[in-house]
């Protein structure tokens, strides 16, 4: 009997042990399965971001098929029609974007274009570049609650070093490159004209500063932006 | 494993993979015709809330409009923005030119006195600083542009606006600002205009090295647009803005120390 009962005993205090250790099984695993959402949420937006502007402002109708002008003139180390090559090629980079309706077709009247090009004088060599948005001659801001835009005058800085050391792209002589570096700037505020705001990785087109070219070689739109443009005006197919 | 066990572990499996079709999918939620965009735009997100301890100060009484720039260097913090400013000081703006520029542009020059130096050359009692922007008479662009998309349904059209870089008016006469500076670079092959042939300054980081002293108050404000404070760039507003410029001036003092 005392036998019985001494097994009796242990049993129950051998199912209390293994009761505790399935309740701490069961807590771990319900946490990992939380780090894992953390996880999962954080690592897919970090790959796939990308920023509108706070009221949802970009063209009031998709860019497809719609015109751009290219007026830009010299910049030092490049002539006006290496820095039309440039900004042609960031639009282009754009319009090849798969799945988007962006199109871009080169005009030589600038009435009709949504997406001007110039060159301008800044003092501030440390802007390389400003895009700014229209309804006719109305200009507004897009992070205010001023709308959709019908065109957008993007414009490059010729007071800035586009001979900047940190560029990733050398010529033959090891000297910087500066086509790719204005090639970037185009695509970058292109990318504005089109909705997308700046975003804080480097790795982007739509990072705030030159970091992603000077970084990462970026000179035209990354899976990102193009998510961005799908977001904003739909899928092509 | 139990049978609980297997329940939570399949509703977590399941969880993870429609979060993760969430994430990576937002362009495939709604198929629309050519001629509309998404609604996932459409959502209106509030502005920006400056309940907290953020003090916002206008400028000016123009309508401010702004553009979306693009900078070399983008500074994530005081001390690599003091570390590479020419001069750090606290100024008092005397007198202003506006130059126009070409396509409706200006820039702004104030000739500054400077009232105190934590950083730089404090023999230096007067500066000139050219910034981007001010005030711009639109009435030559509207003719120009008259035949542009959307003249047909604009609304507004002020004539006269505050034309700023990411929402930051220029510095205003008769006001004091603390700045980090950086001396002017000579461009080669850029032709400087007559008013900045003798040298100037600029704001580090163009928009990012300057904060409003408000002597009234004894505090710090912020004079970038309240719908765009949020945003990284102007990290040195958002930090001090309705702070005592005492606790400004005490952190720029330990910025010096280091």
């Amino acid at each position: 009997m005392n036998m019985m009962n001494m097994i009796f005993k242990i049993k129950i205090y051998l199912e209390a042990v293994f009761e505790k250790r399935r309740n701490k099984l069961k807590k771990k695993n319900i946490l990992i399965g939380i780090l894992s959402l953390i996880l999962t949420f954080t690592v897919s937006s970090n790959v796939f971001a990308y920023q509108l502007y706070p009221y949802g402002g970009s063209y009031s109708t998709p860019p497809l098929n719609k015109y751009y002008w290219n007026g830009v003139g010299s910049v030092y180390g490049v002539s006006a029609s290496n820095v039309q090559i440039e900004v042609d090629f960031a639009v282009q980079r754009w319009s090849n974007t798969d799945n988007t309706k962006v199109w871009f077709i080169k005009t030589a009247n600038q009435s009709q274009s949504i997406l001007d090009y110039h060159t301008f004088y800044s003092p501030d060599f440390n802007l390389l570049g400003q895009a700014s948005m229209y309804v006719g001659t109305t200009k507004i801001s897009p992070s205010q609650q001023s709308g959709d835009w019908s065109w957008s005058k993007v414009e490059i800085n010729t007071n800035t070093n586009w001979l900047h050391s940190r560029n990733p792209y050398k010529n033959p002589d090891g000297s910087p490159n500066p086509n790719y570096f204005i090639a970037f700037v185009a695509a970058h505020e292109a990318g504005h004209s089109l909705g997308l705001s700046h975003v804080n990785n480097p790795s982007e087109l739509m990072h705030i500063d030159g970091s992603a070219f000077f970084n990462n070689g970026i000179n035209s739109p990354t899976a990102a932006d193009v998510n961005g443009i799908r977001a904003i005006y739909g899928p092509l197919h | 494993m139990d049978t609980k066990m297997k329940i939570i572990s399949y509703s977590l499996v399941g969880f993870l993979g429609v979060a993760l079709l969430v994430n990576i999918l937002p362009q495939r939620s709604e198929a629309i015709n050519s001629n509309q965009k998404t609604s996932l735009v459409k959502k209106e997100k509030s502005p920006i809330d400056l309940a907290g301890n953020i003090i916002y100060s206008k400028e000016t009484d123009l309508p401010v409009v702004s553009s979306e720039g693009l900078f070399v260097t983008k500074f994530n913090n005081l001390e690599t923005m003091y570390s590479a400013a020419d001069i750090v000081a606290e100024i008092k703006v005397n007198d202003q030119n506006v130059t126009p520029l070409q396509e409706w542009n200006v820039y702004t020059t104030s000739n500054v006195e400077v009232i105190k130096t934590y950083k730089g050359d404090s023999t230096i009692k007067n500066l000139l600083i050219a910034e981007t922007g001010g005030p711009v008479d639109m009435t030559g662009f509207k003719e120009k542009y008259k035949n542009k998309p959307g003249a047909e349904i604009q609304k507004d059209n002020p004539t006269i606006v505050e034309s700023t870089l990411e929402g930051v008016p220029v510095m205003k006469k008769g006001n004091s600002y603390l700045v980090f500076l950086q001396k002017s670079l000579q461009i080669e092959g850029t032709e400087v205009p007559d008013t900045l042939k003798n040298g100037y300054y600029t704001v580090k980081g163009s928009i990012q090295g300057k904060i409003k002293l408000d002597k009234g108050i004894n505090k710090a404000v912020a004079t970038v647009n309240p719908e765009k404070i949020n945003e990284d760039i102007h990290f040195f507003q958002k930090m001090f803005a309705g702070k005592d410029i005492a606790t400004l001036d005490n952190e720029i003092q330990k910025l010096k120390e280091k």
